[in-house]
């Protein structure tokens, strides 16, 4: 038993479910306590990274009218850009702490695909 | 029509008008992409200030080659490629700096609205995680994002990350490991 804990303990990370294992595999964890605790924290893992996806981080407010510049005049803003850049990311730090205390820099915005239950 | 519905017309009409040299429609492309491109960015190299360049430089890159985007593929699924392609180009460039990492954002609350149910993560989980994912290396991190977070096929992601599909398999399983361990060995988070 010890040798078939450990080769699920092996082959865990590169599948999507249990099922993947093959039949003698699957039918171990299921009488197995140990490969059940397990599968569950790869299970879990998907689950937390997969809702990375609906949350969405705010991007500098300068971003936009960076790129408006750079495809109306990109020599200029090829000047510009590394003191613009810098200024964006501090500002956009600067609001975060100031969000976090009400709206927050974590929006949520329907971006994932359909996800098939693992 | 649905609302949705609705969107993708109205961003149909931008995408055309853009394709035909319109700048203010292909602003408002950007303006209406830039989170979900800026998320995607900083993903993929884990610092705020690679995150901005390699966003700003996508757009750029969409924009030039506007005129080959062909309208039955979503806008954001091929602005997603562009930036999953730019940031693996500034990979040469990139330099890790710690101070400027995400993790000062992804340790900041909530916002209210987001509940579990809606998707968001738990409170002991959110924080161990963003920081682990930031601290695989880069080859690790961008395939795990891809796979896991955005739900792209091991043959997209070899494809745009230039390596075999065996090596984004592989790169999966090392990253789901490492993130394993590192989640329940190191930190003992019980994230459950
Ligand atoms: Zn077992």
């Amino acid at each position: 038993m010890k040798t078939r804990c450990a080769v699920v303990r092996m082959r865990l990370p590169g599948v999507e479910s249990v099922d993947e294992l093959g039949p003698r595999l699957s039918s171990h964890v299921e009488t197995c306590l140990t490969c059940q605790a397990e599968a569950a924290r790869y299970r879990t893992l998907r689950r937390h990274l997969g809702a990375l996806a609906s949350e969405t981080i705010e991007a500098p407010d300068t971003l936009v009218s960076a790129v408006a510049a750079q495809i109306q005049h990109p020599a200029a803003e090829d000047r510009r850009g590394t003191m613009v850049r810098r200024a964006a990311i501090a500002a956009s730090a600067a609001a975060g702490a100031v969000a976090a205390a009400g709206a927050g820099t974590i929006i949520v915005i329907g971006l994932r695909r359909t996800r098939s239950a693992a | 029509m649905s609302s949705r519905e609705v969107l993708r017309e109205e961003e149909h009409e931008l995408v055309a008008r853009a394709a035909g040299g319109d700048q203010a429609a292909f602003t408002e492309l950007v303006r209406i992409h830039q989170h979900e491109v800026y998320t995607l960015a900083a993903r993929m190299v884990a610092d705020r200030e690679l995150a901005y360049d390699v966003s700003q430089e996508a757009f750029v890159r969409a924009w030039r080659a506007i005129g080959k985007f062909r309208g039955d593929a979503k806008f954001s699924t091929w602005i997603h490629r562009i930036t999953v392609n730019t940031a693996f180009s500034h990979r040469d460039r990139r330099k890790r700096k710690r101070t400027e990492s995400l993790d000062s954002v992804y340790q900041e609350p909530v916002s209210e609205s987001l509940s579990p149910e809606r998707g968001g993560l738990s409170a002991t989980m959110r924080e161990p995680l963003a920081v682990a994912l930031d601290a695989l290396p880069e080859s690790l991190r961008s395939v795990i994002v891809l796979k896991d977070v955005y739900e792209w096929s091991h043959t997209e992601i070899a494809e745009h990350l230039d390596i075999s599909v065996t090596a984004a398999k592989v790169r999966l399983h090392r990253a789901r490991k490492s993130l394993r361990i590192t989640l329940w060995d190191e930190h003992k988070a019980g994230a459950e």
